[in-house]
């Protein structure tokens, strides 16, 4: 039987949700900033080699928003795991992340969080260690929309949480 | 016109009815948006359908409603409404409404506001990036130049020592131009370290209070003097009545000027150095003053007017070589304490002709108490011949000996001591001997010296009530010159003292 997974990408605008998503599903990167409105959805499916078994991501790629509690609460319907996207060079854009993590947490208990710190490829290394400190309790990881850095990683990872 | 028949028209071209089942398989559609054939999965044509699934399977009587959907369509782009009923035992209905023209106003919007937060948080991103690069700019060049003076001392001294040593003529001359230019190096670290301390803020200002007048009058007597040693003419004004008390830094407001003054002279051979002072106004406690300096000497190239302030800016070198003679840092080391004056300078010039600085700058008004503690602390000539009978109520050993030190130099002073007073005894004792003056520690073995200055202060006698009372201690806090003031004493001397400053305290109090 097919499964099919709905994944919500959220975070501030301009922080890479989009390109996050066209760089796993297309293989490709802009500079160009297009502001998304309101949801795009895109599917794509993940083979996990370990149990034989394939998985669809539904990708739901919504409008940015400093506050998650403004987030059109029909969006995050049935949704089987949270992505939020900060971007490393935009300290508003994970500013008070910890709070709207928290809310997630409260709200959609039981739904898988995942973490993500977006443009790696503008900071150092040093400087990911230090912001890491801050999602002790969170799973977390560093990517990069423009190099593909840990990209694939990151879908992978979550698709083996969802099956 | 039958508009009923128009509002069909755009409905069903804007609007489009489907019905699913529980598996999501379509049953029926009428096509007006997206071509659904039936029996097909909705959700695998259009994965957003996926998730309705769940929602039917709760098997209620429900409305779930979400904006701004977009879709790909064959040939276009659509952004859309869906409205999900669900029911009991029922197919569920879709209604899907086009509102691509609509979103597309928002998108646009959209765009422009995220944009420009965007580009507005890369600025302060930016700012806040040099801040600290100039912070640590400051602080390594303090370091730094910290760190050069020790083995600079060095060549200092030993090039003093050689110079004590048997030298040839040439040997000697050589020893001299090593000692000009670490003296020339000497002076410019300070500089350095004194333009990276204010700017690091480590300068703590003083509050000292200032009568304008004598300070202005005090420097142009000064720097008339040096304008006429070189054969300049020296010129001054003051303009408008200069308050009669300012709070200021003292040393970093002289300086300001002085070093004004003094490149004026420097770049000037002949001509004129102007000096006005000019009070502006006083605005919420605040006065403003402005000071122009101008002399007729060799200006500064219009090139370099923009820069001439900033550190580290002798970009244009050879203007420096040629001339020898050069700014360096003291502009910068001005520009900085005018801006802890909440001030500003401006610079203008012709070269070959005549510089003009326009300082402005902002002093604090002095509160009561403040002005209390200048009275003895303004340097006043002191009269040497009136006979002066003082009482001194002290019990530290180290004043009583300076003093006795100070009026044993000066043969009009009488100066009796009194360690520790019995109150009683001690009113008695001032009667009887009719004192000039009782200069008063406040920290005493048995009593405060606030209750025995209250006792003379509130005498019914007029004679020994009117005994001028000068506090002498280390207390000086806002808090104690509140007291001393309300005690009615005539003045304050700071410990540790200066004999001037013990002089001056008595002039101010007994008059000329
Ligand atoms: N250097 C670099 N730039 C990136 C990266 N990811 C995204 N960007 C750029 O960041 C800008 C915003 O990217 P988007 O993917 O549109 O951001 P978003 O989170 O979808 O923004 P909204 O849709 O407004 O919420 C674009 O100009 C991208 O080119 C990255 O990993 N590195
Ligand atoms: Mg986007």
């Amino acid at each position: 039987m097919k499964i099919s997974k709905k994944v919500v990408i959220i975070g501030h605008f301009g922080v890479g949700k989009s390109s996050l998503i066209r760089q796993f599903v297309e293989n490709t990167f802009s500079e160009d900033y297009k502001v998304s409105i309101g949801v795009h959805i895109l599917k794509k499916e993940v083979s996990i080699p370990e149990n034989n078994k394939d998985v669809t991501l539904v990708l739901w790629d919504l409008e940015g928003n400093s506050d998650i509690k403004k987030t059109r609460t029909s969006y995050l319907l049935g949704s089987h795991a949270f992505i939020y996207v900060f971007d490393l060079t935009r300290p508003s854009t994970y500013g008070n992340i910890i709070e709207e993590l928290e809310y997630l947490k409260v709200t959609k208990s039981n739904t898988p969080i995942i973490v993500v710190g977006n443009k790696s490829d503008l900071v150092t290394k040093k400087f990911i260690k230090e912001i890491n400190t801050k999602f002790q309790n969170f799973n977390s990881i560093y990517t990069s929309a423009k190099t593909a850095e840990n990209v694939n990683d990151l879908f992978l990872d979550l698709a083996k949480q969802l099956v | 016109m039958d508009l009923k028949k128009y509002q069909d028209h755009i409905i069903s071209n804007t609007n489009q009815y489907i019905t699913i089942d529980a598996n999501g398989v379509i049953l029926d559609s009428c096509n007006s948006i997206l071509d659904l054939e039936k029996k097909q999965s909705l959700g695998s044509l259009y994965p957003f359908f996926d998730t309705f699934i769940e929602l039917i399977a709760l098997n209620k009587e429900d409305t779930f409603f979400f904006s701004c959907i977009h879709f790909t369509l064959p040939q276009n782009k659509i952004i859309v409404d869906v409205t999900l009923k669900t029911f009991i035992d029922k197919p569920a209905l879709i209604i899907i409404q086009d509102f691509t023209s609509h979103y597309f106003a928002y998108q646009f919007a959209a765009q422009e506001r995220n944009e420009s937060v965007i580009s507005k948080e890369k600025i302060e991103l930016q700012n806040q990036f040099l801040k600290e690069q100039e912070l640590f700019k400051s602080k390594f060049i303090a370091n730094f130049s910290h760190e050069l003076r020790e083995p600079l001392e060095g060549v200092v001294a030993f090039s003093d020592f050689l110079k004590e040593t048997e030298l040839d003529y040439q040997q000697e001359s050589y020893v001299n131009i090593i000692e000009s230019s670490s003296q020339h190096l000497k002076k410019m670290l300070e500089d350095i370290l004194d333009l990276q301390t204010i700017k690091l803020n480590h300068t703590k200002l003083q509050k000292d209070v200032i009568n304008p007048l004598s300070f202005i009058t005090e420097i142009q007597t000064v720097f008339k003097a040096k304008s006429q040693k070189k054969g300049l003419d020296f010129v001054s004004k003051i303009s408008g009545v200069l308050p009669e008390f300012i709070l200021a830094d003292q040393i970093r407001f002289r300086q300001i000027l002085s070093n004004l003054l003094t490149n004026a002279v420097k770049f000037t051979e002949q001509g004129t150095i102007y000096f006005e002072t000019s009070y502006n106004y006083e605005r919420a406690n605040k006065y403003s003053l402005s000071f122009i300096i101008r002399d007729s000497g060799v200006g500064i190239p219009k090139h370099k007017l923009d820069t001439v302030f900033e550190s580290f800016n002798s970009t244009d070198s050879n203007y420096q070589i040629a001339n020898t003679k050069s700014y360096g840092l003291g502009l910068s080391i001005v520009k900085s304490l005018v801006e802890t004056f909440n001030g500003s300078i401006q610079v203008e010039s012709e070269e070959h002709k005549w510089t003009e600085f326009t300082v402005n700058m902002e002093f604090s008004k002095p509160n009561k108490s403040d002005i209390l503690l200048l009275k003895t602390k303004q340097e006043q000539p002191y009269n040497q011949d009136k006979k002066i009978k003082i009482l001194l109520v002290e019990n530290s050993e180290i004043t009583q000996l300076i003093l006795l030190k100070i009026a044993s130099k000066h043969k009009n002073i009488q100066l009796d001591i009194n360690p520790n007073p019995e109150p009683d005894k001690f009113i008695e004792d001032l009667e009887l001997n009719a004192y000039d003056l009782v200069l008063m520690d406040i920290d005493l073995e048995q009593q405060s010296g606030v209750d025995l200055i209250y006792r003379i202060k509130k005498h019914r006698s007029p004679d020994l009530k009117q005994t001028p009372i000068i506090v002498v201690t280390g207390k000086v806090l806002k808090e104690d010159l509140q007291v001393y003031k309300k005690a009615k004493v005539e003045a304050v001397l700071k410990k540790p003292f200066t004999e001037k400053e013990f002089l001056s305290s008595l002039t101010s109090v007994l008059g000329q």
